[in-house]
């Protein structure tokens, strides 16, 4: 069975946040809510300073802290290398969102309806809308996935369950990419199977220099990045966190 | 047989008279459990959105904020109740007997109410409790929580408070009046006859010792649910449990002291709690300050000095950033405790008002070390470069645990209504202070009965047969039954290899303490059905 992991390069990376949008689109996350984040951080002293890009999805860890923690069995590990969700055992907890170093978990503190791009329950909308609610519900997201036919996909994005990266599952059964790789203007993200030596993905891994996030932690991630430096202590965010949802 | 002296026609330590002053108090804490209901309702219609609580990294918030500070507080309040209570009966400290029942029923309502914080904090705590029952893993350390702290302790702590109280129940039972049926059924037919009198002390003796691991181990899984978690500055540490342990005790035993010098000012013949009881509380809570002081002077010299970079990052960031005020506060709380305590001590007598101020700086300094713990390694402790985070409670949340904190103390006080709070001093303790002569003479007069010995034994193995069998359910459940523990690396690893194993675990651990129950009752149904037959 493919075992699937996804390999960033940093050295094309421009930060243009073309990924991060593409997700949006696809998985219809709320407001406030990034499964896939590109942080644009900063480092060294003036004047040697050097401002850097890195995408962030879920990085799928083999040895996941979140997939430990779960009291209920809500996030699970794949035989094909996802890290999942089940949104209908998920009791909201948090408990994985804590213990994950990389803070890729967000959780849907409110049903999240009227606060996707446009509020359509906003006055001076609905005056244009003539009060229609468009429908939100992606049905790819709804079904269910896996031998273990469980929802994992983020449907609905029911208040107060977790959600994130799912490596956007309902595309990778029907044999497509992400949405964050097929978007890429500069290919920076691949995806494929690592377990396969011939992929595309693996040839990476073996021929380039590469690091995973934070591997000391013991996590064993699945997200390779290539060229570039992981960031540091001394690295320093450039913008202000959105606390709005 | 010694059959239970009535004491006067009135009930003892203003139990049953509810004075208008008392249900001033009733009402105006009622408003406030009223209050924090209506904010609960808010939270269930908008989501945890109403709260201050947002997504660690790009929200930059903190996911547990003060409702998993407050759960970890009233679990902790929880510990020195019933220790204090096993620890009297262990070491045999009568002097301290009058507080017992105090100290258990502190356990028993903050537990009650840790159970409740936990649901306001939780985001669908209907499918909580059908998931927990149904899919619970012991890889989770919330595991150790659900099934020793909510459901085992709980369950223990409830059946130590009863069967100590069966005495108490029966002598109040014999006054007339509303609580007579309450107090009847309390009391199951207890006659006080020496062989009841030793079998209760036996049970309790058990339970006491069963308790004290029990409860070791309950806070220790709470601090690893932070302890175990390497992705969040300031959780990992091997000191983590020992200091839930120890913070625990402190604010526990400070909360006693509160609560037994507010009954030695409010209830008639309050003065049974005696000056030695306090000198004790206070030497116990100064120790236990000691104690705690020492283990963040430890933590603190470990991260700073040797610490890994963002550890030590972290621990300055404690001690100097947006949450230092907390800190500081709560370091001086510690150190206030400690000097009132030895002003108090300077002074001729007691005085009550020093000695509540004590109970009251530690909770402050719990409180404030709990949401440090809490709180700032999510806001400030994040390892990619997420940028600073910050977080403030918003009314729900506050008006929640100042409703939770209500609820708790209507409990109490209720209880103390309807119920002795001190224990009635009887004259005849002599199987206390010298169990081996009471029990030889109680069992001398039972091998004169033909049928005693083998009605005894029936229990006894009875009794045994339901912990053997409470702690085989509990191994294999936790072993063979539930969810594998280990890396997982197929989707069946996340369900429980029987459905609704943790149910049986939990069985196992009620069916254990139910042993007391059966050990202590049953003798008298079987008698009672005897004597029908006959």
């Amino acid at each position: 069975m493919a075992r699937y992991g996804m390999v960033i390069d940093l050295e094309r990376c421009n930060g243009c946040r073309a990924c991060m949008e593409a997700c949006k689109v696809e998985n219809a996350t709320p407001r406030g809510s990034y499964w896939m984040y590109v942080f644009r951080f900063e480092q060294g002293k003036y004047p040697n300073t050097k401002v850097s890009f890195l995408p962030r999805p879920c990085q799928h860890c083999d040895n996941a802290p979140c997939v430990k923690v779960c009291p209920v069995g809500a996030r699970y590990k794949r035989e094909d290398g996802l890290v999942a969700t089940d949104a209908d055992r998920c009791i909201g907890c948090r408990y994985c969102e804590v213990a994950c170093p990389y803070g890729v978990n967000t959780f849907n503190w409110k049903e999240p309806s009227e606060s996707y791009y446009l509020n359509w329950n906003d006055p001076d909308v609905s005056k244009v809308s003539g009060g229609a609610v468009p429908p939100y519900r992606d049905p790819d997201l709804d079904r269910r996935y896996g031998p273990e036919h469980r929802r994992i996909a983020g449907g609905g994005h029911h208040k107060d369950v977790m959600d994130k990266c799912t490596f956007c599952v309902q595309r990778v059964e029907d044999d497509r990419d992400p949405a964050c790789v097929q978007t890429c203007p500069l290919s920076v993200i691949q995806f494929g199977d690592l377990d396969n030596p011939d992929s595309a993905v693996s040839t990476l891994v073996r021929t380039r220099a590469n690091f995973r996030l934070l591997e000391d932690s013991g996590t064993d991630p699945r997200v390779y990045y290539l060229g570039g430096q992981e960031p540091g202590e001394q690295s320093r965010q450039i913008e202000a966190p959105e606390a709005e949802v | 047989m010694a059959l239970l002296a009535p004491p006067t026609n009135q009930l003892p330590y203003g139990v049953g008279r509810f004075s208008r002053r008392w249900m001033a108090l009733i009402g105006g804490l009622f408003a406030v459990v009223v209050f924090g209901f209506i904010a609960y309702i808010t939270q269930l219609r908008g989501g945890l959105a109403v709260t201050g609580m947002r997504n660690i990294g790009p929200m930059g918030g903190a996911t547990w904020a003060l409702y998993v500070t407050f759960i970890i507080f009233f679990v902790g309040l929880s510990f020195a109740g019933i220790t204090v209570a096993a620890l009297i009966r262990l070491a045999r400290i009568d002097t301290m007997r009058p507080v017992a029942r105090m100290a258990e029923l502190l356990t028993v309502v903050s537990l009650i109410v840790a159970a409740m914080v936990v649901m306001a904090d939780i985001g669908r705590p209907i499918q909580a409790i059908v998931n927990l029952f149904k899919y619970a893993r012991p890889q989770s350390p919330f595991f150790g929580t659900f099934t020793l702290v909510i459901s085992g302790y709980l369950f223990a702590s409830a059946v130590y408070l009863y069967l100590d109280g069966r005495r108490d129940a029966a002598v109040c039972a014999k006054v007339p009046g509303r609580l007579q049926r309450f107090h009847r059924i309390w009391a199951a037919g207890y006659q006080d006859t020496p062989e009841e009198r030793s079998r209760h002390h036996r049970v309790t003796g058990w339970l006491a010792i069963a308790i004290i691991p029990l409860l070791i181990t309950a806070h220790s899984t709470l601090g690893f649910v932070f302890g175990l978690q390497v992705s969040r500055p300031g959780w990992h540490s091997a000191l983590q449990a020992p200091a839930f342990v120890v913070l625990a005790g402190t604010s526990g035993i400070g909360m006693l002291l509160v609560i037994a010098a507010v009954m030695r000012r409010g209830l008639p013949s309050g003065d049974q709690l005696r000056e030695e009881i306090f000198t004790w509380l206070s030497r116990a809570l100064a120790i236990l300050v000691l104690v705690y002081i020492y283990f963040v002077a430890v933590e603190l010299l470990t991260t700073i000095y040797a610490g890994a970079e963002r550890e030590r990052a972290f621990t300055e960031a404690i001690i100097t950033g947006q949450f230092a005020w907390i800190f500081w506060l709560s370091m001086a709380a510690l150190l206030g405790t400690l000097v009132v305590l030895a002003v108090q001590r300077g002074r001729p007598g007691i005085s009550l008002g020093w000695l509540i101020t004590a109970g009251l700086l530690v909770q402050v300094a719990a409180i404030g070390k709990r949401f440090l713990v809490v709180v700032p390694s999510q806001t400030d402790g994040t390892l990619l470069p997420y940028g600073q985070g910050s977080y403030s409670p918003t009314w729900v949340e506050i008006a929640i645990i100042l409703g939770l904190v209500a609820l708790g103390t209507l409990l109490y006080t209720g209880f103390v209504h309807i119920f002795p709070i001190i224990e009635i001093p009887h004259d005849d303790d002599a199987v206390v202070r010298a169990p081996k002569r009471a029990k030889a003479a109680v069992r001398a007069p039972k091998r004169a009965t033909p049928d005693a010995p083998g009605r005894d034994r029936t229990v006894t193995i009875i009794s045994i047969a339901m912990v053997v069998v409470g702690f085989t359910l509990q191994i294999v459940s936790y072993l063979a039954l539930a969810a594998p523990l280990g890396t997982s690396t197929t989707a069946a690893d996340s369900d429980p290899r029987l459905p609704f194993a943790p149910v049986i675990f939990i069985l196992g651990v009620v069916l254990v303490f139910l042993a007391a129950v059966v050990y202590e009752l049953l003798p008298q149904r079987l008698a009672r059905r005897r004597a029908v037959q006959a």
